[in-house]
C-alpha cells in the first residue's frame, strides 16, 4: 500500500518542472557607462561606446538615447492538475540625453538584470 | 492493518490527480517586472530645483519617456502580481468530435503597480512629480485613490508605441519609394 502511495506521489511530483532564461539584447559593462561624462561626452562618443540605441526619443530641447537589455527568468512546476509558475523580468538600462550641440546633458544607468530570480509564485 | 475501506480511500486520493488530469486545472501564477526599489530615490527630488540629470542619477533610466506638448514626461513603473485560477473542464457530447468546455472557473488575483510620473520643462527643471502604488482586482480594474495617473500612463504608453509603429511604417514607405531609383 505504501509503495503504491509513494509511486503515485513520485509520479505526481516528478511530472514536470521547467526553468527558462530569456535575454533580450546584450548588456553593457558598467565601466563603459562610467566613461560617459555630462557636459563633455559627445553623441559620436556615446555611439562608439554603447553602439546604436534601442530607441531614440525626441524631447523638447534634446534627444534621449534609450539602451535596454532585459533578462527574464521563468520557472514552473506542473503537477498534473496543479500548475505553479513564476516569471521575473529585470533590466539593464542606460538613458543618455543629448542636446542640440550633440553633447551629453544627462545620463542614468541601472544594472538590475542579474537580480532576476527563479522562485515560487508568491516570492 | 488498514481496513479495505481505508485502503480504497487512500488509493482513490493518490490516484485522484491522475484521474482528474485534463478535467481539473489549478494554477498559481506569480510575476514581477522591474525593480521594486526604484521609487525609493523619489524623496531626493524637488520640484522647481531638480534637473533631468539629477533625476536620472537618482532613479536611473525611466521605463517610458516622451514629449507631451511643452513638457517632457518620464515614467518609472514596476509591477508584481499573483493570480490563482481553478477550472474544471467537462466533455460536451458532440457527434464525431471531441469538444470540452470550462464548466466552472474561479479566478482570484492581486496586482500591484508602482508608478511615478515626472514632468520637466524646456530648461530641464522638474515641474511636477506624482507617484502612487495602485492595487488591482482580478478583473483588472484599478481602484486607486486617484487613478488618473494610471490612465494617463496607459494613454502615454499607447501613444509611445503608436509613434514607434508609425516610424517603422515611414521607413517602409521610404523604402518603397526609393526602390525604383535603383
Amino acid at each position: 500500500m505504501r509503495k503504491l502511495i509513494a509511486a503515485a506521489v513520485a509520479l505526481l511530483v516528478l511530472n514536470g518542472c521547467y526553468f527558462s532564461r530569456k535575454k533580450d539584447d546584450r548588456p553593457w559593462p558598467m565601466d563603459v557607462v562610467s566613461k560617459i561624462e555630462v557636459g563633455k561626452t559627445t553623441k559620436a562618443e556615446v555611439l562608439k561606446l554603447l553602439g546604436p540605441p534601442k530607441q531614440i526619443i525626441r524631447l523638447l530641447e534634446s534627444e534621449a538615447y534609450m539602451y535596454v537589455a532585459s533578462v527574464e527568468k521563468s520557472s514552473g512546476l506542473v503537477l498534473v492538475v496543479l500548475n505553479l509558475s513564476r516569471s521575473d523580468r529585470q533590466y539593464d538600462a542606460v538613458t543618455v540625453i543629448i542636446n542640440r550641440q550633440d553633447v551629453v546633458t544627462a545620463v542614468g544607468a541601472r544594472f538590475s538584470g542579474d537580480d532576476a530570480a527563479y522562485g515560487l509564485p508568491w516570492d | 492493518m488498514a481496513s479495505p475501506g481505508t485502503r480504497a480511500f487512500f488509493l482513490l486520493m493518490a490516484l485522484l490527480p491522475l484521474l482528474g488530469a485534463g478535467c481539473i486545472s489549478i494554477s498559481l501564477e506569480g510575476g514581477k517586472d522591474g525593480p521594486s526599489g526604484t521609487l525609493i530615490g523619489l524623496h531626493k527630488l524637488e520640484t522647481g530645483r531638480t534637473t533631468l540629470n539629477d533625476a536620472l542619477r537618482h532613479l536611473g533610466p525611466p521605463n517610458l519617456l516622451l514629449r507631451c506638448g511643452e513638457i517632457d514626461r518620464l515614467y518609472y513603473v514596476s509591477w508584481d502580481g499573483l493570480n490563482f485560477k481553478l477550472s474544471i473542464s467537462a466533455p460536451v457530447p458532440f457527434p464525431g468530435r471531441s469538444v470540452s468546455t470550462d464548466a466552472f472557473i474561479l479566478g482570484l488575483g492581486s496586482e500591484e503597480l508602482r508608478l511615478a510620473r515626472l514632468e520637466f520643462d524646456r530648461k530641464g527643471i522638474l515641474r511636477d512629480l506624482q507617484q502612487g502604488t495602485f492595487g488591482s482586482s482580478s478583473q483588472g480594474q484599478y481602484f486607486a485613490i486617484d487613478n488618473r495617473v494610471v490612465e494617463t500612463f496607459l494613454e502615454d504608453r499607447a501613444r509611445a508605441l503608436m509613434m514607434t509603429d508609425q516610424d517603422d511604417d515611414d521607413d517602409y514607405d521610404l523604402e518603397i519609394k526609393e526602390a525604383p531609383k535603383k
